[in-house]
């Protein structure tokens, strides 16, 4: 069992800037502050954090209801997993938006990682622009013939989809400094941000 | 009998508002200057839809002591009344209306209109506008000033309309110029839940004592009692004593002398004096402006605890503003927790030419709670 422990409860954060970027959960929020501040538009677009995918209609109608909102915000972006659907992920999306009630004058903008259309995550875009990358082609090979060997072996079998989770850990566990989530690897640089993989997201980003 | 929904036209910063979804306990937030005290003062005055003398009192917002005055107080001149009306605009008559759990419509209009009767000057005020000219004539002569009284046009929940008029003193009925005149069409009686107002200036303490002192024969003051010791195991029984001449109320601990209650603090005088407001309106209204005042936060969650008994047992409705985010919190926190989730959160903002509200359901505060999000 684990231990209750006692945590602060969060304090009001007012919105401060135009465009508002929901992500799912923390480590998302870390990515997209660390890839803005690599585009130079760190400035310009706050980002928070939605939690879990199933807090999303509630979380947005609350955003939407708060004065600072009504007074400063004219772009929202919305940022989660595909998972395994791509297009159901983007209709919950859609329905939470819906039912927020924005206002007319506030852009809507979506995007699905890993890029719209596939199944997949965060970690599944990470990895794609790690292998095409040519400085880091080699440790993504590396990463690779670590989880088949661990497949051929009986070990385990990575799943389809979630399984760039594994392989994004592996990948980070070859860095000094282990124990990262994607985020926090971001902010260190880990990612090629130069990587054509990551051109989609940094348009959606420049149009909020 | 609970409140069900409210609306507002041409009243203090409100062009229109309407406000539905009022459960039991009701926090109403909002920057500075969005009409959270407003709205109280629109529905303590809808409560009282016979006492014009209320509308005066609070022309004098923040002159006064901490309770809406039931008396009359000084009306000098009718510019004090302009206030009440949105961009005082004072011949765009102020309406309020209410619908009650039991589905009655009650309507109130404010309206100044021309005096049927003439007023006169004070001296004093004469001898003001005259200084220089030597005049020593000081009997009764006519005003200058424009001839108005303040009507209220009730209509009941049959239909029944009531006038009630308050006319400043007039000639020949030697009604000093400081009180009002009253004077009603209809003998029927408002039938409205009483409402009780608690403004942000404390209440003096003899005054608590006062209003303490009206429940000592009844059951309420055990309830009171009761709820207290939640908070302060110590307390046998609070107790009226009078200091130079002035009562106020002690705190029997087991101790020997009684304690003054001041001297427990100020959050269980705040505590006391509320508690003591919502048994003295049993099945009414409460309004209370800034409810957190003189309260810790870490208390908050017992007062809320505390607050709730009270109102239930007095089958009680609170409505309250408030700055706080803590105190939104703790209530929130209570009434999760509780059998019935009893909370209404209603922020007040400010548009360009109005007022808007936004009502909370419990979802929304959970979230905004939980993620940070601003509801103040």
């Amino acid at each position: 069992m684990i231990p209750s422990v006692a945590r602060p409860e969060p304090q009001p954060v007012p919105i401060t800037l135009s465009r508002l970027l929901l992500t799912e959960g923390v480590s998302p929020m870390h990515f997209c502050e660390a890839i803005l501040r690599h585009i130079d538009l760190a400035p310009q677009v706050e980002v928070r954090s939605f939690g879990g995918n199933t807090d999303l209609a509630t979380i947005l109608k609350a955003f939407a209801e708060s004065s600072e909102f009504k007074a400063l915000v004219t772009s929202v972006g919305i940022i989660r997993d595909a998972e395994g659907d791509a297009v159901a992920a983007r209709r919950l999306v859609d329905a939470a938006i819906e039912n927020a009630n924005l206002p007319d004058h506030v852009r809507r903008s979506v995007f699905i990682l890993p890029d719209n259309v596939s199944p997949g995550m965060i970690e599944t875009l990470c990895m794609d622009a790690v292998r095409q990358h040519a400085p880091l082609a080699e440790a993504y090979n590396c990463v690779q013939s670590f989880f088949t060997c661990l497949q051929e072996s009986g070990v385990f079998v990575p799943h389809p989809v979630r399984g760039a989770k594994n392989r994004a850990q592996a990948f980070l566990a070859t860095k000094a400094d282990a124990q990262m989530f994607p985020g926090i690897a971001a902010y260190r640089g880990f990612w090629p941000w130069d990587s054509p993989t990551f051109d989609t997201l940094k348009q959606f980003l420049r149009s909020l | 009998m609970l409140l069900k929904s409210f609306e507002i036209e041409n009243f203090r910063g409100f062009r229109r508002l309407q406000l539905s979804g009022w459960p039991r306990i009701n926090l109403i937030s909002g920057k500075n200057n969005t009409g959270k005290t407003a709205l109280l003062e629109a529905i303590y005055l809808q409560m009282g839809p016979l006492q014009p003398q209320l509308a005066t009192g609070f022309a004098h917002r923040g002159e006064g002591s901490g309770t809406a005055p039931v008396l009359p107080m000084g009306l000098r001149y009718f510019d004090e009344w302009r206030d009440l009306f949105f961009n005082q605009a004072i011949f765009n008559p102020i309406k309020l209306s209410s619908v009650l759990a039991n589905e009655t419509q009650h309507t109130l209009n404010i309206l100044l209109r021309e005096a049927q009767v003439q007023l006169i000057e004070p001296p004093s005020r004469r001898e003001e506008q005259s200084s220089g000219s030597g005049s020593s004539d000081t009997g009764p002569a006519t005003t200058q000033e424009p001839n108005l009284e303040l009507v209220y046009l009730y209509t009941n929940s049959s239909g029944s309309n009531i006038e009630t008029v308050a006319t400043p003193s007039v000639v020949g009925t030697g009604i000093p110029r400081e009180r009002l005149a009253i004077t009603r069409n209809n003998p029927k009686r408002s039938d409205l839940p009483k409402a009780t107002f608690l403004g942000t200036t404390r209440q003096p303490r003899w005054q608590v004592a006062e209003s303490f002192s009206e429940l000592l024969d009844t059951e309420h003051r055990n309830s009171i009692e009761a709820i207290l010791r939640r908070l302060e195991p110590r307390l046998r029984e609070i107790e009226i004593r009078v200091t130079a001449r002035r009562p106020e109320l002690a705190a029997n601990i087991g101790l020997g002398p009684l304690v003054p209650l001041r001297m427990m603090g100020e959050g269980i005088t705040r505590l006391v004096e509320i508690l003591v407001a919502i048994y003295r309106t049993p099945g009414g209204i409460v309004l209370i402006d800034e409810i957190e005042n003189g309260l810790h936060y870490s208390v908050l969650g017992d007062v809320w605890k505390a607050i709730a008994i009270g109102a239930r047992d007095a089958g009680v409705q609170l409505m309250s503003t408030t700055h706080s985010w803590e105190c939104i919190r703790a209530a929130h926190n209570f009434f999760a927790g509780d059998s019935e989730y009893d909370l209404g959160l209603h922020r007040l903002d400010r548009t360009a030419n109005d007022v808007v509200a936004v009502t909370y359901d419990r979802k929304t505060i959970e979230a905004s709670l939980n993620t940070g999000i601003e509801v103040r």
